[in-house]
């Protein structure tokens, strides 16, 4: 129910979600089980769930609601993040939690499914509200959709009752089946009711960058061409594909990580002003951004890019298999575990800097940050400390030590003019005592409650793979020689020789 | 021996160092305010800690008890350095914490002290645990060290003159709170969300335990009137026992209005309030809040709280 604005106080009063049932389909799966029902169990802690809310699991194993609620427990119990489990609360929380058996093709499913929402709304007074969650395999998304569609379910009987759906990562492929991913669901339904998730969008250090570049004065006047030489996005995996191979093998670093949640950090890093903090406002500025990213012509790809692959290695004491010895993963897999590329923004703001962006798994630290890397003073006063060498560095750190930090001179202490590079620390843990929910418990309930503003655009989605679609293309058929880079190191000699042609190299996370 | 503020600067710096020795890099020194309590010579130190050390979790700070002594002569002071370790990290997160006991005589002198102990460029945050202190001559030079200053008149047996006291409070350089406002917070929210859908309310009725007036039900009789002007409220006290300290005080709440009739009654003593909306019955429960929880709710609004100067501009006592 809506609180009248005469009422309100938002100051106060907490975000709290509307009755609603939430329907997840491939709720047997990793996803439901380590993220979105810690999530969901984290917001009933917090008392943010309304008391007629309920969760129907779907998925093709037949299970009663029992067996479907100790699933849950276990994976709430083994994965809820900085919290407690509070067996009391599970109690409550799991009478709202529900199963459903079915073959996802089968138009008989999501009759069955329009019955147990009925019976759902009426016993749990979920108002009519339904959030349909998609963490299927990526291939049965628009099918889903669809049956949803001929059931009828995505309109609500209830007057002022709504009907949202939230699909997971990957929307497409590459940019033809994006497009008809996105056709199929906007036959069913309305845009403004898609709710495409990023969750690194949802991260609470990828939404302080709005915070930082918007709610200060001093940054603003040098983001840009004349004071920024480059911008370095890096987010490095320890781990290799752990049990995921054959989904990996078809995706790759380029696709996983970059094509999605990297392009969505440079958006937000890049984008101009929004003329108010409204989520069209704000994707309006992501979106324009993400348009205005270079496309690369077919010649320019093998400068612009680089993928590389890991082999086997022995890190701490221990073998690492090479990618292609990963269980379920072909002896002759072409997969880019590794991708950098060089991106450039084609406005008056960034015209002329390079933005580097890599990701790769097997790398020797688990790290993701951004690092704004300010031009050299124009004259050097001091021949000592190699200034050049050490340019101001802003680094925003996302995880895992959550902060911020900046790199400047100082003079060494003692006689002469000695100076030495020292960083500025803000640690988040330092100034915010209080746990940061999860990235998926910041959008669930944005979905609930029809907030779109973390959430990714039919244009954006587009957008990005117009971006790296060129990309994909050479790599389809280019020859490489994989693996070219060993577990446990920084990747392959050719990402840093991508920087060095413009005088860069990588810095060392 | 005078008690100096570069001295007790001095001695947080040798516990840090010599706790930093001790557990290494496990250790964060966490700051974003200095919070000043304003105690009385009465107030429980355990209780008053086991209130801070709370808060500390949500708002890392420096903290600088400041007690007044009517009888003492002296000003003492004492440091220490307060960790706790969140729920599933290796890294304990410290807060800094300095207490000071002053004579009545001697509180003057603490202004120049508290004025060098303060963190520097960040926020000062003022908590008067007792309206009456923020009130002594001696102890006035020291709200305008803070951005922020914080009263609580949840306790005061009559709403008349505290709420005068937190009036005379309102126009100073700082940002003015009252916890007592935090304690109607589950009321007002919920009222909030049960007249979306309804007409605005004419007339109403509000009843209190005690003879006297309550500030939590004088800030929601103001709240009232200010977001529907016209409404014609009743005030009553219908029980005149008080209740225990820290249980809530108000009793009944009653709305109505063409095609609205509501009604939250909260039985004495208790948690749970029976709601009649239109006639159709359903139950809320407010379970009572500590000082830390309110303490925590008034840090964590960064911007000026307009409802609440204008629930406090317009509210009334009976």
């Amino acid at each position: 129910m809506a609180v009248p604005p005469v009422l309100d106080d938002p100051l106060r009063f907490d975000r709290s979600a509307p009755p609603a049932a939430v329907v997840i389909f491939g709720a047997n799966g990793d996803l439901t089980r380590r993220k979105l029902m810690p999530a969901l169990y984290r917001l009933a802690f917090e008392r943010r769930l309304a008391p007629g809310f309920a969760v129907v699991g779907i998925s093709r194993t037949p299970l009663s609601d029992a067996e479907f609620r100790a699933r849950m427990r276990s994976g709430v119990e083994k994965y809820l993040e900085d919290s407690p489990f509070d067996a009391a609360l599970w109690e409550e929380f799991e009478r709202g939690l529900f199963y459903l058996a079915g073959d996802l093709e089968d138009a008989a499913l999501y009759t069955a499914l329009r019955t147990r929402l009925d019976a759902v709304a009426a016993d749990r007074r979920t108002a009519g509200n339904v959030l349909f969650y998609l963490s299927t395999q990526p291939s049965y998304y628009a099918r889903v959709a669809e049956g949803i569609g001929s059931a009828g379910l995505q309109h609500a009987a209830e007057s002022g009752a709504w009907r949202r759906i939230i699909v997971e990562k990957p929307f497409g492929h590459d940019t033809s089946s994006a497009r008809e991913l996105n056709s199929r669901l906007q036959a069913v339904f309305a845009e403004s009711d898609i709710y495409r998730i990023d969750h690194y969008l949802g991260k609470e250090t990828v939404q302080n960058i709005l915070a930082f570049r918007f709610g200060n004065g001093i940054f603003e006047p040098l983001w840009n061409r004349r004071y920024v030489d480059h911008v370095q996005i890096t987010t490095a995996e320890t781990i290799g594909v752990e049990g995921r191979g054959a989904y990996y093998q078809e995706a790759g670093a380029l696709r996983d990580m970059i094509q999605n949640h990297l392009l969505q950090v440079m958006a937000t890093i890049a984008m101009e002003p929004p003329a108010m903090f409204e989520s069209t406002a704000v994707r309006d500025e992501r979106a324009k951004l993400l348009r205005s990213i270079r496309i690369l012509k077919p010649d320019e790809v093998a400068a612009h890019a680089v993928a590389g692959q890991y082999g086997p290695a022995e890190v701490g004491g221990s073998h690492v298999p090479g990618f292609r010895q990963e269980q379920g993963v072909s002896p002759d897999a072409r997969t880019d575990t590794y991708a950098a590329v060089t991106l450039f923004v084609e406005n008056w703001r960034w015209a002329g800097v390079p933005f580097y962006i890599r990701s790769g798994k097997r790398l020797p630290k688990r790290v993701t940050d951004i690092a704004i890397q300010f031009q050299t003073a124009p004259l050097s006063l001091f021949e000592d400390g190699e200034p050049g060498r050490w340019p101001n560095l802003l680094v925003l750190r996302i995880q895992p030590e959550e902060g911020i930090s900046l790199r400047f001179f100082s003079k060494r202490p003692g006689s002469g003019m000695t100076l030495r590079p020292v960083t500025m620390d803000f640690n988040y843990g330092t100034s915010f005592g209080e746990r940061s929910p999860s990235a998926y418990e910041t959008l669930l309930l944005d979905a609930l409650q029809g907030e779109p503003t973390l959430y990714t655009r039919q244009d954006m989605v587009e957008a990005s793979w117009a971006v790296v679609q060129p990309i994909l293309d050479l790599w389809a058929n280019a020859p490489f020689e994989f693996p070219n880079y060993a577990a446990g190191t920084w990747g392959p000699a050719a990402s840093d020789a991508m920087l060095a042609r413009r005088g860069h190299v990588w810095r060392v996370p | 021996m005078p008690v100096e503020a570069p001295a007790l600067l001095h001695e947080l710096s040798e516990t840090w160092r010599s706790f930093g020795h001790e557990q290494g890099s496990e250790l964060l020194r966490a700051c974003a305010m200095t919070l000043i309590v304003a105690a009385a010579e009465s107030d429980d130190p355990q209780e008053l800690g086991v209130i801070l050390s709370s808060l500390m979790r949500l708002h890392p700070s420096r903290t600088i008890v400041l007690r007044a002594c009517p009888k003492r002569d002296q000003i003492e002071a004492r440091t220490s350095v307060q960790c706790w370790m969140p729920f599933g990290r290796r890294q304990q997160i410290c807060g800094e914490w300095i207490e000071i006991s002053a004579g009545s005589p001697r509180l003057a002198e603490v202004v120049p002290l508290l004025l060098g102990l303060t963190v520097p460029d960040l926020p000062v945050v003022l908590w008067v645990r007792h309206t009456a202190l923020a009130l002594i001559d001696s102890l006035r030079p020291v709200l305008p060290l803070a951005t922020r200053v914080l009263v609580d008149t949840s306790e005061a047996l009559d709403a008349a003159p505290a709420l005068a006291a937190v009036q005379s409070l309102a126009h100073g350089p700082w940002r003015l709170a009252d916890l007592a406002w935090g304690r109607i917070t589950r009321w007002r929210k919920a009222l909030a969300g049960m007249l979306g859908a309804l007409p605005a309310p004419t007339t109403g009725r509000l009843e209190w335990a005690g003879e006297k007036m309550s500030m939590p039900a004088c800030y929601l009789d103001a709240w009232l009137r200010a977001s529907f002007p016209g409404l014609a409220l009743e005030l009553s006290s219908c029980d005149p026992v008080l209740p225990p300290a820290r249980v809530g005080r108000i009793r009944v709440l009653h709305l109505n209005g063409p095609g609205l009739d509501i009604r939250l009654e909260r039985p004495a003593g208790g948690s749970s309030v029976a709601v009649f909306t239109n006639g159709l019955a359903s139950g809320l429960v407010f379970p009572s809040l500590d000082e830390s929880a309110l303490l925590a709710e008034e840090l964590g609004i960064a911007a000026r709280d307009h409802i609440f100067e204008s629930a406090l501009a317009g509210a009334r006592a009976v």
